[in-house]
């Protein structure tokens, strides 16, 4: 019995497997140089695999594996398959960009892999010591590919400053963990979460929660404890902002899902209004800050942060509803930022960084269709119609409404207006200011190809929605 | 195809627009490909037009989809006979447009095509949608081909004007979206007859009102939110500034009609005397300050806001003017004198801003101090700015003078200092349109040379509108009764519920 239990246990943890053999494959074939070739093709490969692989085994129904650690069902399928798209896309456009700063290596997929396995262990733990480990594995991969640069000032001081803060957050959800495992006396995250509903819960249960989603805060980056963010966004390689910016978004998200869904502690006062007050503060300091940045990528962070309120604010409604609105924000987002940050990594050539949104000028002369699709992906950012975007805006809106919150509405959409104005800031800097950009890079079909995935997937569902919509209000229900 | 034909009418020019991005700038067809969709929309529209049924006052040519069920959003399409006119107007200004483009240079051609050909079609979209978030959706989304046109091809200043006018445009419409939510978690329908059903208590109306009205008032615009106007004027480039002038500014005005005063009557009512107030300061004060202007394209875009200011002023006597007559008539016939207004103004200020744009071309400026004398150059082309500047100026037999003299009629009997103001218009306007007919048309020639008279399409163009503006000035009875039961139903629709 309990070897059969291993088994199928083993048989539907293949795809998470076989990542992490392959990262350790990739980590080896960087240092033969005959194997080194091979790198990229293989990372491609075995996500591929990983993804193939994990919609052959797709549950049917909630399946607990290893003694109830990990849980698998439609809803972490389903953002796992969103982590993975994003993640080939991201791949993709990293080659070119690393290639030429010589930092493309074995270790950087091998743990850019890891980051990423750590990411869908979050999605899928049901045990608070595999959910940290699985925090652990991806923030500890990270710190190190933050800092791969190692010619970059800027490269080390977000490096240090991520690490720093990081594990302060870690230790922080961690002490919330333990409050947890002393009152609850289970580890297991879907007993934690039911105990309030069979017993009264004492004030030191919503205490960590307090603890757990401050450091959910912080690894969102909502303001305030968003000072990490923009500096590592500056410093890392871009497809490493490009991965921090979206699947870690992704991961927490489901995190947050499954320590509050169903719970009777989101149903208290104190509780949930900490969550909205982040959400609002955040989208001020966010929206506001984001007007003074002349850097595109510090821009981009503070929106990003502008973006996490949102999703907090999206997650207070949840209380109400259900967490499909806070959901499909979230996709809609990580999407969004994975296209424009996707496009500056494409756009950033060999010994042209794209630091200054002032480097845009004049690029819809030499460009045309990149600035097109770079357009579309900061009108969906702005929530303007014809992009998905506006549906992201509109859920939240409409949820904020319906639970009695039109002030807070109200200030939100101000908010938006103002930040219109940075988003904007870079579409007329493309289209309609003069200027050299000889040093950007324009090249490969293919990469083009890819580019514009996101954005045309951002005009069709915004046509027509209806199927996205019913399965992501279907799985949250 | 008639059962479609609103989706035909706005897919067709989007779709097309979209398809003449894929052509060379240097294209021997271009022109001609551009003016054939144009005008076959401007013909759709008139058998849109001659198939309209004017007696029944419901909307017609329904077209139902239930587009997002789970938001409860329908692609739900109708026109009643105002939705009709203001699409006429729009595909046949579009089709001027596509014309008078044809005679100019530009860059990057296509793009150029295909904006307006998108504008065009989102235009009708706005236009005939009968559920709020496809309107909303239609409205937003045309902020962006103007957005593009005027930071495009605009004048030094583009890019100032354009992003002023899109943040405040979108600041407006974001509160409209807002309330329109709020609508939908109040009944759970966007459909807008619902909407005209539905009771909401004072404070809510109230509120809804305030909301709402920013976001019309911003787009119409208003006295005190008609900053981005002048300068978006200004900058964009002709054509531009006609789409701006003749069809976006009556989205506003039509915003009111269909979306604010039937579904917000309480809150209208409480809040009518500041409308109107407003509506007055915009008729003398702006009046007065486009006499000051030196630069043509800002005098004729203050003398719209002035204008515009009379359709809001028809607008919001209707309460008044009911409790001082009680008459239902009178409140049709102030309510289709705005809507007379609309399209006359849609007709002049195109025709005028043509003719500015004309003689930038020619002379390459627009300061009216550096010009003069223009007819001893061009004779033919001075008589059509003669014209046009006396119809703007509300002379009898043009069509803004019935609009403004039903409206002034009307407000006599609501008020007699309102009509008192509002008649000041016909001292301003006509101080100055032709005070600037006399600096730039006569007097001493400032700028030396050969110019080349209107060209054979400008003729057409100008001549085209010059004899609509004299029709609907001599015989506006046909609109008139064409805009009658509709107009009647809504305000059966807004008094019974007061």
């Amino acid at each position: 019995m309990i070897v059969e239990n291993i088994i199928n246990s083993l048989l539907n943890f293949i795809p998470e497997i076989i990542l992490s053999i392959m990262a350790m494959v990739v980590l080896l074939f960087g240092i033969f140089k005959t194997t080194k070739h091979y790198i990229f093709a293989t990372t491609l490969l075995s996500v591929f695999l990983a993804l193939l692989v994990s919609i052959k085994y797709f549950p049917q129904d909630n399946l607990y594996l290893f003694n109830y650690s990990i849980v698998k069902n439609e809803l972490t399928e389903f953002f796992k398959y969103i982590c993975y798209i994003i993640f080939i896309l991201q791949i993709m456009i990293s080659r070119k960009y690393l290639e030429e700063r010589k930092l493309f290596s074995g270790e950087f997929y091998s743990l850019l892999i890891f980051a990423f396995l750590g990411c869908l262990i979050i999605i899928s733990s049901n045990n608070l010591i595999i959910l940290f480990l699985g925090i652990e594995l991806s923030s500890l991969s990270l710190y190190s590919l933050i800092a791969l640069n190692r010619n970059s000032i800027f490269s080390s001081e977000a490096a240090i400053k991520y690490f720093v803060l990081s594990i302060i957050a870690s230790a922080i959800i961690l002490f919330g963990f333990s409050y947890l495992y002393g009152i609850t006396n289970s580890i297991i995250i879907s007993d934690i979460v039911a105990y309030p509903n069979k017993f009264q819960v004492s004030n030191l249960y919503l205490f960590s929660y307090v603890l757990i989603f401050i450091g959910v805060a912080f690894k969102f980056a909502v303001a305030p404890f968003h000072l990490w963010l923009p500096d590592v966004y500056e410093g890392a390689p871009i497809p490493i902002t490009n991965f921090i910016s979206s699947i870690p978004k992704i991961a927490f998200f489901v995190f947050a899902y499954r320590f509050l869904d169903k719970n009777d502690i989101f149903q208290n006062e104190n509780f949930y209004n900490l969550i909205l007050i982040l959400g609002v503060f955040s989208i001020f300091i966010g929206n506001i800050f984001a007007l003074a940045q002349r850097k595109i990528l510090r821009m981009l962070a503070y929106s990003s942060i502008a973006n996490s309120g949102f999703i907090f604010i999206a997650l207070y409604t949840a209380k109400d509803f259900n967490f499909s609105v806070s959901a499909f924000y979230v996709i809609v987002y990580s999407f969004t930022i994975v296209s424009s940050l996707s496009i500056i990594t494409f756009l950033s050539s060999k010994k042209f960084d794209l630091v200054y949104i002032d480097d845009l000028k004049g690029l819809s002369s030499n460009a045309g269709f990149i600035s097109l699709l770079l357009m579309v992906t900061m009108l969906s950012s702005a929530g303007i119609p014809l992009t998905v975007g506006f549906y992201a805006k509109y859920l939240v809106l409409d949820a904020l409404i319906s639970s009695g919150l039109v002030y807070v509405a109200v200030i939100t959409v101000l908010m938006t207006v103002v930040g219109l104005y940075y988003y904007l800031r870079i579409i007329w800097f493309m289209f309609f200011e003069q200027g050299s950009n000889s040093l950007i890079n324009l090249g490969g079909r293919f990469h083009i190809l890819t580019l514009s995935i996101i954005p045309i997937l951002l005009f069709i569902i915004f046509l027509l929605p209806n199927t996205f919509f019913k399965y992501v209000f279907n799985i949250l229900a | 195809m008639i059962d479609n034909i609103l989706s035909a009418l706005i897919w067709i020019p989007i779709i097309s627009g979209l398809l003449i991005l894929f052509y060379n700038n240097k294209h021997s067809y271009l022109n001609i490909i551009n003016i054939s969709i144009n005008l076959f929309v401007f013909i759709l529209s008139i058998l849109l037009l001659v198939s309209f049924n004017k007696n029944i006052s419901d909307f017609q040519f329904i077209e139902n989809f239930n587009w997002i069920p789970s938001l409860n959003i329908f692609y739900y399409l109708g026109v009643d006979a105002i939705s009709v006119l203001l699409i006429v107007l729009n595909t046949l200004i579009f089709f001027i447009v596509s014309l008078y483009n044809s005679t100019l240079k530009i860059k990057k051609r296509t793009h150029y095509y295909a904006s307006f050909l998108i504008a065009n079609g989102l235009t009708i979209g706005v236009f005939s949608a009968i559920d709020a978030i496809l309107f909303y959706i239609f409205f937003e989304a045309l902020l962006i081909p103007m957005f593009l046109i005027i930071g495009i091809w605009g004048g030094s200043n583009r890019i100032y004007a354009t992003v002023k006018f899109f943040i405040y445009t979108f600041l407006g419409s974001i509160l409209l979206l807002i309330s329109f939510i709020y609508i939908n978690s109040q009944i759970s329908s966007f459909n807008i007859l619902t909407i005209y059903d539905a009771n909401f208590s004072l404070k809510e109306q109230e509120w809804l009102f305030i909301a709402m009205a920013i976001a019309f008032a911003i787009k119409i615009p208003m006295f005190p939110f008609h900053t981005w106007l002048p300068d978006a004027h200004v900058e964009a480039p002709t054509s531009g500034s006609v789409i701006l002038a003749a069809i976006l500014l009556k989205v506003g005005a039509y915003g009111f009609i269909r979306y604010v005063i039937p579904v917000v009557p309480l809150g209208a009512l409480s809040f009518d005397i500041y409308l109107i107030i407003l509506s007055i300061i915009a008729i003398v004060y702006v009046g007065i300050v486009a006499i000051t202007q030196d630069d043509m394209k800002k005098l004729i875009a203050y003398s719209s806001i002035s204008h515009m200011g009379f359709v809001t002023l028809g607008f919001f006597i209707i309460f008044q003017l009911f409790e001082n007559t009680s008459s239902y008539e009178d409140i049709v016939i102030s309510l289709s004198g705005s809507m007379y207004q609309i399209l006359s103004h849609g007709f002049i200020s195109a025709a005028l801003f043509i003719c500015v744009g004309s003689i930038y071309d020619r002379y390459k400026t627009k300061k009216i101090s550096d010009l003069g004398g223009i007819i001893n150059q061009m004779p033919i082309y001075s008589w059509f700015f003669v014209f046009f500047a006396l119809a703007n100026c509300g002379l009898p037999g043009t069509s803004s003078f019935v609009g403004e003299l039903i409206i002034i009629i009307s407000s006599f009997k609501a008020n007699f200092l309102y009509a008192f103001f509002a008649s000041t218009t016909l001292i301003v306007s006509a101080f100055y349109s032709l005070w600037l007919v006399k600096r730039v048309i006569y007097g001493e020639i400032n700028i030396k040379g050969e110019y080349i008279d209107a060209n054979f399409i400008e003729k057409v163009i100008l001549a085209l509108l010059a004899l609509i503006v004299l029709i609907l000035g001599i015989y506006p009875d046909y609109l008139m009764m064409f805009m009658n039961s509709t107009l009647e139903n809504m305000t059966n629709n807004i008094l019974t519920r007061l």
